[in-house]
């Protein structure tokens, strides 16, 4: 069995690991701390996985963007705003997200990217669980909102090990439910 | 049968004398003997596009042509952009509080006057690019397309758009076509329609001939 993942900075923690020790799968996972719905739409697109038998998608705050610099590649912006590399850009997106950014965008971000992932492996007949980090999200389009689940965290706001081994354990068991 | 056009103002009909009975979703639905839904607008973006055809309940339309557009537009909601030429304060601070009040319910479908709150960017088009949202005395998005719009952005939506369009037909067992006036599209449209085959009026979109040549290019690829 494989298992193709990608996320932010909860799923490059160690719970997608836990999920292929339970399921007895080789993973694959391409996430990465700091990203934005969109980087996990492009970078799943990009990498176009093929052939694996669940893809375990886990979104993020509807806040964060990325955009791309000759320099520095493809950058992830948040509302905080603590890229260190951001530069004289800072003072933009500052503006950009006290006056421009609003919920509605935020949320519409989140369903492009929903779906633009759900569907590129519902078409590759690969399935997909759907994840999300945002505890204020209204969607009601994903099967495991994480803040749903009761997990201890570190000081980071992020789970501890024995955190991921319990998200990993809810997403095993809707994965079973599926079957 | 039941057709729906998505689009920019090239679908829409711009500089078209008779805009409804002479752009090329009107002729289509005519040789196809077909009802038309139009839903393009004038400088509608990429993302404004996907985000129209999300909104849609598909299952209703045995066709659907979707047209993308260059990959540099943008759009944002601007909560205040409904009010925004509304000169008296307590008229316009009403509207507000109504708008606030009706957020829940406006949020899961689709209302055309949530949909009039989405401001369109358009780098090249002055009329555009007038949002009022200034920083250091200059529009924020004069700023944006000089210091973080990159083509490999434009060009990694194109890309996200178009697969989440030509998945979600396929995956709906609907019938499409999609093209692009994007001169530089880089996804492989149905047909681009950004072709110097096509009469152009002044303002660069097709003349009622080419929105002629276009509809009967579109049909023989049907």
């Amino acid at each position: 069995m494989k298992i193709f993942s990608n996320g932010s900075s909860f799923a490059a923690g160690s719970y997608p690991k836990y999920l292929a020790e339970l399921l007895k799968a080789d993973l694959t996972n391409i996430s990465t701390p700091g990203y934005s719905n969109r980087s996990i739409w492009r970078t799943t697109i990009e990498y176009n996985p093929q052939n694996y038998d669940l893809a375990v998608i886990q979104l993020t705050s509807r806040s964060r963007t990325e955009f791309y610099d000759d320099r520095k590649q493809w950058m992830e912006i948040s509302s905080q705003l603590t890229h260190p590399l951001l530069d004289d850009k800072k003072k933009l997106w500052s503006f950009w997200y006290e006056n421009l950014y609003t919920d509605e965008y935020g949320e519409c971000e989140e369903k492009l990217a929903f779906w633009g992932i759900r569907d590129h492996f519902t078409i590759n007949n690969i399935p997909c669980i759907m994840l999300t980090t945002d505890k204020y999200t209204t969607s009601r389009n994903f099967d495991v909102n994480i803040f749903d689940i009761d997990f201890p965290m570190d000081k980071t706001r992020h789970p501890t090990d024995k955190g991921h081994k319990i998200i990993a354990k809810r997403i095993y068991e809707t994965f079973i439910s599926r079957m | 049968m039941k057709l729906l056009f998505l689009g920019c103002s090239w679908t829409w009909g711009d500089e078209l004398e008779n805009r409804e009975k002479q752009r090329y979703s009107s002729i289509i639905g005519k040789r196809l003997n077909a009802d038309v839904v139009n839903l393009a607008e004038n400088g509608l973006s990429n993302h404004a596009i996907a985000r129209i055809f999300l909104d849609q309940y598909l299952e209703q339309y045995d066709y659907v042509f979707v047209q993308l557009t260059h990959p540099s537009r943008a759009e944002f909601f601007d909560k205040d952009g409904i009010t925004a030429d509304i000169k008296n304060i307590r008229l316009k601070q009403k509207l507000a509080k109504i708008y606030d009040q009706e957020k829940a319910k406006l949020r899961y479908k689709q209302n055309m006057f949530k949909n009039k709150m989405w401001q369109r960017v358009m780098p090249n088009v002055k009329r555009f690019m007038e949002t009022g949202y200034k920083l250091d005395g200059r529009e924020w998005w004069e700023l944006y397309y000089e210091e973080i719009y990159h083509d490999k952005f434009g060009d990694s939506e194109e890309l996200l758009i178009y697969q989440l369009i030509r998945n979600r037909l396929t995956i709906l067992n609907k019938k499409h076509f999609i093209s692009s006036i994007n001169p530089k599209c880089k996804v492989p449209v149905d047909l681009l329609l950004n072709n110097s085959k096509y009469p152009r009026a002044q303002g660069n979109h097709p003349t009622d001939i080419g929105h002629l040549m276009i509809s009967s290019d579109i049909m023989k690829l049907l």
